[in-house]
Formats: structure tokens, sequence, C-alpha cells
């Protein structure tokens, strides 16, 4: 293979690289991809012959006509972005349709980096890892080719031929540029971590697309939970910190997200209410109102880090855990900065949601109460409800079928307080129901159906009718949509829940304690988890996935702190060790920031700082001592420049540039007594020097230097 | 150029040798604006520290500044004894540049932390553009073997020999370029050597093309890198102080005239020579050309003999360079030359040393007279090589008389070559009619 093809072949796989995350990412129409490869491919085989020179003007004009279309077509539709990548995507094509030097090589490598900018824009996914390691490695070769190509186009000067490539390039030096290549990943991702993330705003942040999900909106049909059980997309990650013992297992944990109150025998809603900011509370959280509010000897304090995905849905629902107390930000200090700063909020059913930009995941900290109620405190609870609440959470459409109502007095009338009702309904449903995710089709009163016809259902029918049961009972109570249950990972060390963990439950409401939750759905027989190879590697690639978006695509100035703090602590002693958490007060980052200045005046640092300078000047003396009395070369290196000085003294015209031949030649001509001693001396040492021929005895040099260091200057 | 604009107030105020650069300018007042804050902000001694850093640059690097000539701080940190580096950018180093400020304010300005990641990449890219560079570049010896002579017009090699004194690391991509001062204008190739693996030698040969006849300094040896991927050209400079004179082109078409000027030298000098008439037969000696032996001689006696053949009369001319005009215009700083009649000139130098060489090589003796200098009649390459030296030298600005040739024998021939009309004159007959 020639230098030419070789380097004429890497150009190719760049493009072919850069373009594939944007092909992923489904921004441009398929046509675009089909013109693309086609030229590709056209380029492959014209590439190395010259064109004639109208083609190359025709060629010209009509990308000049392409970009002014490029232009027009984005004023009019306001595709900027699809249209530039378009567009920069066809110049692509055209370059590599023309390749035969090496300016036009670099053009095309020019070309290649600005789609991957492109594709760094168009897609985050952590494929695009992938790609950017293969276009590093590519990058680096195609330069270096690129370059042995311009020297040697440099030297040829233009005279057309062709060298095989194996001529310059040998096992060990593809071995060296791909040691290259690696050197300079790390390189790409030590700058990243050290790069400082103060963002000036003047463009938009840093945006995920948004995965839609459904049963979050104001109004829901009931059925379409039970389309979503096969479904492994994630939601969130969630991490347990402290309280962790206080929590339900991992299989009964609920995310709770949004409630309904009105059900018009078909569908559920809620009442639309300009939703409120949370209170700041102690330690940076937000409190959650609560009606009524929970005395802290009634419950245990349990922390749970969550990790949402971008989501996208009618309300931006923020999911906690049941029962909410408190929330923080994850990571607020600085998202000012990057324009993704988001408030969290409260409406009047107290449902929770998020203010502020989507497109971005979010990540926060749930404080959740667990109840220390006992069932004796909770039977022993009247039927004494605000008439607020009754109001709004005892409604029942009027066409409801009144077998249930008598259903609901057969099964819980017996029973003495509110509580006794509600278990005793969620003790009937779950022993005399069945579960499906099948739906119950089309039907005039799908509750009905599904308690007197077919006896089956999945979430969103046993909440429905548990509801509708405890409101006939005159007990307040909604269902609530959220997500039951998380998968653990053993790669990440985190819970992932899927959407196909979507679930609806019920929550009725009790003095003092306010809403307890109520789940009447009976167990579904769920496979057991899959173990096998596929299993495995989709929770190693959502370990990496979690590891990508939360360390690479929205890496920021917080765990940028968080990684230099951490540096800093390996080497920092113990009353110097560094903290910024995200609530300090300036004066109490002042405070944490002086530690550091204390380190830098510590013996400890001083010290190693001293040795490190030290060793730096010790190093080069010690290695040119060590090198001078070693080396063939530096010996007579030393001997020649030993000349020099000596002929200098004599009175030649020694300047760095005169060789000693020169010197030799100068001897003759000006009738330096010891010219002959002088041009013996000057060939031995020439040879010595410049060939490989054996070195002459170092006592015939000497003896020679010693005659011309004899001899009386030149006359001045 | 000088103007006569009257001397400022700084200009007549300032101690001699103080200059401000622009730079100077602006880090003074940089240092005064932390003196002004140092007074506003006591408190904080990091001001305290930044003023008294910001106050030592100033005295070191810009008030003793003299009206030495003007270079950037760049240059000079560049060649400083502590940093003898030369940094320059290609056009794909340009090119990378751009796209990182570009990259880098997209990547500030969108917080896209991808967009940090291709920075990185970008970074790491001029990094290590700077770190492989050095270590091709380090521990070259070099010795230049320049030559003494160029011809205008001709490339001329221009070696130097360079050993790569490592002990494990090759040099690649090594380049050498011949540094002349900024003001003179020459093409040149860089020589190349891709490899140098540790310990081996090897040759770099600069190309280099001068446009003019003359007398040139070189200043300097670059020795450098582009390696490893072409966006940067590194390189360590030496001074060197040598000079070369470029000798006039003396390819010119004169072969009529020599023919011309041959025509009155066929008389028979009765002595031996290269003529082409017989002279004598005398005994073979060693050396003798087997072609010259005279076989009927042989045949008679047995012995070797060979012929002997008459020279021709001495072949002696004088190669006159002058200008027909009464006085030739000289230059003035406020009159702009001639420049078609300089670039004639030009043309008759050539024609003049064109003339002379092939008059050489065809056996004359040549002697040259033009403005300031005259050269007795010689022959063979050392005459030539003097009277190209003379023409390289030729000042045709200059208003010294053009002196009259020495007639040391009888039959001696004046060529004239006008410097001003091109026209040839041998004895006052017109050879070439000069320029049409």
């Amino acid at each position: 293979m020639t230098l030419r093809l070789s380097v004429r072949l890497l150009g190719m796989l760049l493009v072919v690289v850069a373009s594939l995350p944007i092909l992923q990412s489904g921004e441009l129409p398929w046509p675009v991809w089909g013109v693309v490869a086609a030229g590709l491919v056209a380029g492959w085989f014209t590439s190395g012959r010259p064109w004639p020179r109208v083609y190359t003007v025709l060629l010209t004009a009509l990308l000049f006509v392409g970009f002014f279309g490029m232009v027009l077509l984005s004023l009019q539709n306001g595709e900027w972005l699809v249209n530039s990548i378009t567009f920069g995507l066809l110049a692509t094509v055209a370059r590599t349709l023309q390749q035969q030097s090496s300016r036009q090589q670099f053009q095309l490598i020019a070309l290649s980096f600005l789609l991957m900018v492109a594709a760094a824009v168009t897609n985050p996914d952590p494929a695009f890892a992938l790609y950017f390691v293969a276009y590093s490695v590519l990058l680096t070769w195609a330069l270096t080719y690129t370059h042995l190509l311009q020297r040697v186009e440099e030297a040829a000067g233009g005279s057309g031929m062709e060298w095989k490539a194996s001529r310059f390039v040998s096992g060990r030096f593809l071995l060296g540029s791909s040691a290259l290549a690696l050197v300079l990943l790390a390189s790409s991702m030590f700058i990243f971590l050290l790069f400082p993330r103060l963002g000036l705003g003047f463009f938009s942040a840093q945006t995920r697309r948004s995965n839609p999900i459904t049963g979050f909106s104001d109004t829901i049909e009931l059925g379409h939970f039970g389309n979503l059980a096969d479904s492994t997309r994630i939601v969130m990650r969630v991490e347990f910190g402290e309280g962790r013992d206080y929590l339900p297992p991992v299989s009964m944990l609920r995310f709770r997200g949004i409630s309904f109150e009105t059900y018009d025998g078909r569908s559920w809603s809620r009442r639309q209410s300009s939703p409120r900011p949370l209170r700041p509370g102690l330690d940076s959280y937000f409190e959650v109102e609560a009606t009524p509010r929970l005395r802290p000897a009634d419950y245990h304090e349990a922390e749970i880090d969550i990790y949402l995905e971008p989501l996208e849905s009618e309300n931006k629902v923020l999911f906690m855990p049941v029962r909410p107390i408190a929330v923080r930000h994850l990571a607020t200090r600085f998202d000012r900065f990057r324009g993704t700063s988001r408030t969290f909020e409260q409406d009047d059913a107290e449902d929770l949601t998020i203010a502020g930009p989507s497109g971005t995941s979010f990540s926060y900290t749930a404080k959740a109460g667990v109840l220390r109620a006992s069932v004796e405190d909770l039977q022993s609870l009247p039927m004494d409800y605000p008439r607020a609440l009754r109001r709004r959470y005892l409604q029942l459409p009027e066409s409801l079928d009144p077998r249930i109502a008598e259903l609901a007095a057969d099964v819980a009338g017996g029973a003495g307080n509110p509580y006794d009702m509600a278990v005793a309904l969620v003790d009937h449903l779950q022993k005399a129901y069945g579960y499906t995710t099948e739906g119950a089709g089309e039907t005039a009163d799908p509750i009905a159906t599904f308690l007197f016809e077919r006896r089956k259902g999945h979430c969103e029918y046993f909440a429905t009718a548990m509801v509708l049961m405890l409101r006939s009972l005159g007990v307040p109570s909604r269902p609530v949509n959220g997500f039951l249950g998380a998968t653990y990972n053993e790669f990440g060390d985190f819970y992932a829940v899927t959407e196909g963990k979507a679930h609806t439950w019920v929550e009725a409401w009790f003095p003092r304690y306010g809403w307890l939750t109520f789940d009447p759905t009976p167990a579904a027989e769920t496979p057991p988890q899959d173990s096998g190879f596929v299993a495995v590697l989709e929770l190693w690639v959502d370990a990496l996935r979690l590891r990508w978006y939360k360390w690479v695509v929205e890496y920021d100035l917080e765990k940028q702190l968080a990684v230099y703090t951490a540096a800093y602590n390996l080497f920092a002693s113990q009353q110097n060790q560094v903290h910024l958490a995200p609530d300090l007060s300036i004066s109490q980052m002042r405070a944490e920031m002086k530690k550091i200045g204390n380190s830098f005046r510590s013996p400890t640092f001083l010290g190693v700082t001293a040795a490190l300078v030290l060793a730096v000047l010790l190093v080069p003396l010690v290695r040119r001592l060590r090198g001078r009395n070693r080396s063939r070369l530096s010996r007579l290196d030393k001997l020649a420049e030993r000349l020099r000085n000596v002929l200098r003294r004599k009175g030649f015209p020694v300047t760095p540039g005169t060789t000693l031949p020169a010197l030799a030649r100068a001897g003759v001509a000006s009738g330096f007594p010891a010219a002959a001693d002088l041009a013996h001396l000057v060939v031995l040492l020439e040879q010595a020097r410049w060939s490989d021929a054996p070195p002459p005895s170092h006592g015939e040099l000497e003896v020679l230097l010693r005659r011309v260091e004899r001899t009386r200057p030149l006359p001045r | 150029m000088a103007t006569d604009r009257p001397a400022g107030l700084w200009q007549r105020l300032r101690p001699k040798g103080f200059r401000f650069s622009f730079g100077g300018t602006v880090m003074l007042m940089f240092t005064l604006t932390l003196g002004w804050l140092m007074i506003r902000f006591p408190r904080f001694h990091s001001i305290k520290v930044g003023f008294g850093i910001m106050l030592l640059l100033n005295l070191l690097f810009f008030l003793r500044f003299s009206d030495r000539p003007k270079r950037s701080w760049f240059d000079r940190m560049m060649q400083s004894r502590f940093f003898p580096r030369k940094l320059s950018f290609t056009n794909e180093g340009r090119f990378l540049v751009v796209i990182t400020l570009g990259m880098g304010f997209a990547a500030v300005n969108t917080g896209s932390n991808l967009l940090y990641l291709l920075l990185g990449m970008l970074l790491s890219l001029i990094t290590a553009s700077g770190i492989l560079s050095e270590f091709s570049v380090q521990k070259v010896d070099w010795v230049a073997d320049f030559p003494d002579l160029a011809v205008a017009g001709t490339e001329t090699l221009f070696p130097v020999r360079i050993r790569n004194s490592k002990r494990r690391l090759s040099s690649l991509s090594l380049d050498s370029e011949v540094l002349l001062p900024p003001d003179v204008e020459v093409r040149q190739v860089r020589g190349t050597v891709l490899k140098l693996q540790a310990g081996a030698s090897d040759r770099l040969f600069s190309r280099v093309l001068f446009p003019r006849r003359g007398r040139y300094r070189l200043v300097g040896l670059s020795l450098g890198t582009g390696y490893p991927f072409s966006f940067f050209r590194k390189s360590r400079q030496f001074q060197m102080e040598h000079p070369v004179t470029v000798l006039p082109r003396a390819d010119r078409e004169v072969s009529h005239l020599v023919f011309a000027l041959s025509a009155g030298f066929e008389e028979h000098a009765n002595r031996v020579g290269r003529g082409q008439e017989f002279f004598a037969v005398r005994p073979m000696q060693a050396g003798d050309d087997w072609r010259d032996v005279h076989w009927k001689q042989y045949a008679r006696t047995g012995r070797f003999s060979v012929r002997e053949y008459e020279a021709l009369t001495a072949r002696r001319l004088h190669v006159r360079l002058a200008s027909s005009a009464p006085t030739a215009p000289v230059a003035t700083p406020d009159k702009a030359p001639d420049k078609a009649r300089d670039e004639r000139r030009e043309e008759a130098v050539e024609l003049a040393a064109s003339l002379v060489r092939r008059l050489i090589e065809a056996g004359f003796e040549v002697g040259l007279v033009c403005p300031g200098a005259g050269l007795h009649p010689g022959a063979g390459p050392a005459m030539l090589k003097q009277a190209l030296t003379a023409l390289a030298l030729l000042d045709l600005s200059s208003t010294a008389s053009v002196p009259r040739p020495s007639m040391l024998h009888g039959r001696e021939v004046v060529v004239d070559v006008d410097l001003d009309s091109l026209e040839v004159r041998a004895d006052g007959k017109v050879l070439s009619g000069g320029m049409p």
C-alpha cells in the first residue's frame, strides 16, 4: 500500500467514525445519509485521480450554492443546527472526492473534526465515548501519516512519485503512534477533569434528549400502565444514604409521583392549582408541607439519593419516596452558571414538582419519613376529617354502579375504624382477584366490569376499586401513580428503577398521620430475574451509562471541586483536610480554603517541594556527568571542543559555524607551523565523529592535539 | 524611512537609552493598578505579593530597554540563552489554534462537557506537539559545510551534517534552514531527514536560490522539526556568520560572439602548443598520448616518437564593462532608482559573465575591466572564479571610472559590453546589436 493510499484510507475512516454518532442520534433524515454513503464510496474510487479543473470549479460552485441554500432553508424553518450539520456532512463528502495532496488531507481531517463537534452536540449517549476513543486513535495516525506525506511531498518537489507506506512506517512506528494516541486520550481526560467549569451562559446549556413518560399528566385513562410492564427503560437510579435500615425492602420501595382526586367513571383527573416553592429548612433541605404535620417522634428518617433521567411529561414530577419529609439538590451551587438551576414546588394535593429547564438529568436527596405508628395507634384514629378534605377526596361519580358501595359495605362495613376498613379492602382485593397486565377493553364501567365480571386486572383497576370503595365508606382516599421496586446493579452499586415498575396504589387520609399508603394489587407472577450474559451485559452497560452521565456529560464545578478536594485530601494532613459541602457559606468556604494555604506552609510540603526542585536541578547534572564519561561520541566531542578552544587561542577565526576542516584549511593557508598535524588530527576526528569507522586511539589524538597546542600562535 | 518630525515631550525628556514598548506600557499600567489596589485593600497580602512580582518584572524586562533594534518580546525570549527555541505556526497550526479558541468559547458558554472533551483533545494535541518536537530537536549536533560561492538564479545546496546524540530516542522529521538577515529575500527549500536514530548521523541539504548576484551574509542556521502533526515548527536557532558570494548567471548563449572573436587569432606562435599544425617530432615520454605516436618514424627507427603541434598566437582579450551614457545616474533616498535600467544593467553583467566564461573555456586569456575593478588577463578555472567574483561584487551604482586595460602585448582585443544598451563591440566593431 502506498503512503498516499494509507492517508486516504485513514481520512475516510475518520469521516466515517465522526459521522456514526450523528447517524445514531437520528437528527438527520435518511436521504441525507444515502447521499453521504454514496459520496464516500465514490470518493474512495475517485479521490486518487486528478480532476479536470472544470470539475473542481463546478464542485466549489455547488458547495457555495449549498451553503446559501442551507442559510435560506434555516431562515425558513429555523432548524439551524440540523441544516448546518447536513451542509457540513455534504462538504466533507465533497472533500473526500479529491484527496491528492497532504493539504487536502489536512482539510478533510479538519472537516471530520467539525463533524465530531456536531456529534458531541447531537449525541451525548455513552456510545459517544466509543466513537471518541476510536476517533482519537485514528486522528493520531492520520495526522502523523499526513505529516509524513507532507514532508515527502516537500522533498520530492511535486514529482508525482508514489512511495510505499512500509518504507516510512514500520511496526514500531505504528506501535509508537498507537501509544501516542493512548497518551493523548489520557491527556484529554486529564484536561477535561481539570479545565475549570465556569460558564458564562451566552449559549444554551447542555441538554439531553428527554424521554416521554406516561401516567403523570393531569388526566389519565385507566389501563395504560399495563402496557408499560415490559419496558426496561430506566427512569431513575437510586443510592441509599443514612437510615437505610428503616426503609422497606427494595422490592416494596415506592417512589411517589402524582395523585388524582376526581373520578368520572372512566378516567382520573386532578385539579389545577398553582404550585408554590418549598420553604428552605436545615442542611440545605427544603421542607415538604403535609397536613397534618408529622411530629418527629412519629417517624424515622432515611435519605435516598435519586438521579432522575430527563423525562418529558405534562407535569415535571419530582419522584419521592413515601413519605416525603424534605428534599435537597445534590448540586446547586453552580447550576445558575450553567442555566440549569431548578426549584422544588408543591401543589394543593401536596404533590411535588420541579420548576426549571428540562433536557438535563436531575439529582437530589430525598428524606423519607418511615412511620413508627403501631396498628393499635392507627386503629384508634377516629373518622374525623376536615370539610375541605371530605369535599375533595370523597367524590364519587354519579353513575357509580351501586354494587360497588354494597361490596364495600359487605367487605369492610363491619370494621370499627377506617384503618381496619382499608386493611379489609386490601385483603379482599388481593385474595379474591387476579392480576393481569391485559386491559379490560372497551366497557361502559371498567371498575364494575373488573369487580363483578372479569375479576382480574392490573394496579390501576385495583387502586381505583379500593379508592371508590373507601370513599363510599366515607374515608378520604386517592390513587397515586409512581414506581414500585428497583433492580440492584452490582456493577454500579445502585438501584435502577425502570419504566416497567410504574405502579398505582392508594393513599387514605388519617387524622394525626395524614396520607397513608395501601396497596390492594396482588403480587404479580414476576419471572425470576434473568442472570444470563445479556442481562449481565445490560446491567454493566447501565452502570457505565450512569457513570458517563454523572462524570462526563453532567460533570460540573461541584463535581470538579469534589475531585480537586479528594486529590488534595489524599496528601493533606488530618487537620488540613478540606470538605466543600454544597451548603457552605462564603465565610465557611474561605475558612476551608485557608486550610489549603496552611498546607502550603507546612514543613512537609516545603520539604517535598525543596526535594523536587533539587531533583529537577540535580538530575540533568548527574546525567550529564555520567553521560560524558560513558559515551564514545561525547569523548570525541569534548576533544573537538578542546581543539576549537586551542585554535581560538592561537588566533584562528573560530565562530559557531566554522567547521574543523575549514579551520584546518585556514591553518594551511595562513602558514600555521603545525598545519600538517592539525590537518591529520581533524581528519581523524571527523572520521571518528561522523562515520561508523572504529575510533582512533585516544593517545594518538592527544599527542596530535598537544603538538598543535605547543605551536606558536598565528601572527596578528 | 527617516522623518523630520519634531521630537515629542517624552522624546526630549526621557533618559537616554530608555524606551517603552507597547508590552511594557501595558505591564506598567497593570502594575500601577495593582499598586492602587494594594493601597485600597491593605489587608490582602496576595495583592502586595502580586505588586512586588509585577514591579520586579517591569524592572527586569522593560525599564532597561535601550534603543536597540526592535524585536518582539517573544522573539527575544525564544532566542535567549535559556530558551533557545523558536516556535512558528504552519497553516494547519493556525487553523488548530483558531478552532481550539472557538471550541473553548463554545464549551465555556454552553457548559457542554462533550465539547470540553474535544477541547481537551485539541489541547492535548498542542501539548504533545510541543513535547515530541522538543524530543526531536534536542541533543542534535550539527556542523554546517556551507559553500562560499553560489550562482544567482540557481539552487545551491547548503549541507549540514547532523548527529543524534540522544541515547535512545530517534529524532524525527528534522529539517534545516539557512538564516539570512530579515531584509534579504531568497527562495529556500528546507533540507529534510525523516528519521535519525539515536547515535546516527546524516546530512541535511537546504536548497537556497539567491535571486541576484552579490555578497550575502548568512547569519545562522535553524534546525527544526514539524513532527509529529505539522501544526508547529519548533526550531533551535544558532548564530553563525558565513559570507556567500553569489556569482552572476553565466549561461547566456554567446557562442556567436566567441566565434566572431576567435577569428583574428589563427597566427602561428612558433612554439609547441595545442594548435592544429604539425610542429616537430620528439621521443615519446611517459604520459604522452598514444594517439600522438608517429608510426612511420617507429617503423623506421623501432623507437616510439610522438608528434608535436604548433601553438597559436596568444589569445588574449579584455572584456570591458562600461556605460556609454555620459554620467550614470545615482540612486538617492529621495529619488527612486530606475528599475528597468537596473535590470538591464544586471543583464549586461550576466552577458559579460557568460562571455568571460565561454572565452576562458575556449582557451582565451581574459582580462576584466569594469567600474572600480580591473583584472589582468589570465586563463583557467582560477581566472574564471576571479572574474565572476569581481562581477558578482560589481557595484552598478558606483560612479568610479572604468580603468583602461593595460596592453602588455601587441595583439590584444578589447571587448566592450555596454551596461545600458547591452551592445558588444570588439575594437570598436559592433558584434552584437544590444537590446532590441
